[in-house]
């Protein structure tokens, strides 16, 4: 028998909370909120969401009645537009930190921000990283509490487009049912690269703005402070809700934390490059 | 733009100086501004006191080698400044 069910999630200060029933709903929170610890507070939610599901088909409820937007489809279209929605309203309540649209991950205890708009390619890369045994942080937003250089991630499932597939495939998965697919996107659980361990959070020790483009001349370059504050500030993404819209917050983190510009073609060129970058802050 | 025009410094922009170079944000247009060691010194010497004509004597007192170069470049800089808002001329 089907039951309505809550499921709270708290990240970065704001919390959506997501009523769901049927078999389908289930399958589709336990997926995508895997690694997401559920919140202990009720009552609190900044954003409800409802999902529904019935017959093998799930529908997905946003907004307040006359507002309200019906979205019925397959279980990876409903998972994918659900799990945007979901960062989006957890994101756009932060008030406690700086909430960045980035990846992050960790290597030997060392945390790499990667910051980008969606056509830049870095969930593949992320993917990538993973397969040469990065912990996984997030490939989508990242929160750094009040005032500190540490890397909270969202962790949930990678992103990845299709037309991306034929790279990660060739990662050395195996685990098909981690893999949940839309029209034009796969939603790839980090536990489908062997050895990767999902982690909830790491020091700030590195900022690399990378762009995938099969044309480019291999860069590798450092920004000054100045250039890596105005790039920040291009994918900070709560701004708006924090004084003065967060600007001495980002100067403060451009001079503690060095920062980078990554261009690339081929994933070849990057390999060890990341990891003498993180050498000297290891001490 | 002429010789004797005085640009100045817009105010309300939060203004964070890092090894020389500028980070200027302004909070109500949501604008955020990178300027390189050259334009920010030109833009920290935008004190609506000085004209153009004196801005680019004291760029040459203390930059003689670069004498022939400068009005031109001061002249792009200041257009730029101006088309981005952050200066204007009195």
């Amino acid at each position: 028998m089907n039951e309505l069910r809550t499921h709270t999630i708290s990240f970065a200060g704001s919390t959506v909370a997501l009523q769901y029933e049927g078999h389908e709903a289930v399958r589709i929170i336990e997926f995508l909120f895997r690694h997401i610890p559920t919140s202990e507070e009720q009552g609190v939610a900044d954003v409800t969401y409802h999902l529904l599901s019935k017959g093998g088909v799930a529908e997905l409820r946003l907004g307040h009645r006359e507002n309200e937007i019906h979205f019925r489809a397959s279980e990876g279209e409903v998972a994918g537009y659900l799990l945007g929605r979901v960062c989006e309203a957890l994101a756009s309540h932060s008030t406690g930190g700086m909430v960045f649209h980035a990846s992050a991950l960790s290597w030997n205890g060392m945390g790499v921000m990667l910051p980008g708009t969606m056509e830049v390619g870095k969930s593949t890369l992320t993917a990538w990283l993973l397969s040469r045994g990065y912990d996984y942080l997030t490939d989508e937003m990242v929160y750094l509490p009040n005032g500190e250089a540490r890397l909270v991630g969202f962790p949930r499932p990678l992103n990845l487009r299709r037309s991306s597939r034929f790279v990660w495939q060739e990662l050395r998965g195996e685990r098909t049912e981690e893999v949940w697919s839309g029209s034009d996107f796969d939603l790839v659980q980090p536990d489908w690269f062997p050895m990767t361990r999902v982690c909830s959070a790491a020091p700030l020790n590195l900022i690399i703005f990378p762009r995938y483009d099969l044309r480019a001349t291999f860069a590798f370059e450092p920004l000054s402070k100045a250039q890596a504050g105005l790039e920040l500030m291009r994918h900070f993404v709560n701004a708006r809700n924090l004084p003065e819209a967060g600007f001495p917050r980002i100067a403060q983190l451009v001079r503690r934390v060095p920062a980078y510009r990554l261009r690339y073609a081929r994933f070849e060129q990057i390999e060890g490059r990341i990891e003498a970058r993180l050498a000297p802050a290891r001490g | 733009m002429s010789p004797s025009d005085k640009p100045k410094q817009k105010p309300d922009y939060h203004l964070e100086e890092m090894d020389n170079e500028l980070l200027l944000f302004h909070p109500q247009e949501k604008k955020v501004l990178y300027m390189n060691e050259t334009t920010a010194l030109v833009w920290q010497l935008c004190d609506g006191q000085r004209t153009i004509q004196e801005i680019t004597a004291l760029l040459v007192e203390t930059f003689p080698d670069a004498a022939r170069e400068i009005p031109g470049d001061l002249e792009n800089i200041l257009k730029q400044l101006q088309q981005e808002r952050v200066i204007e001329l009195a």
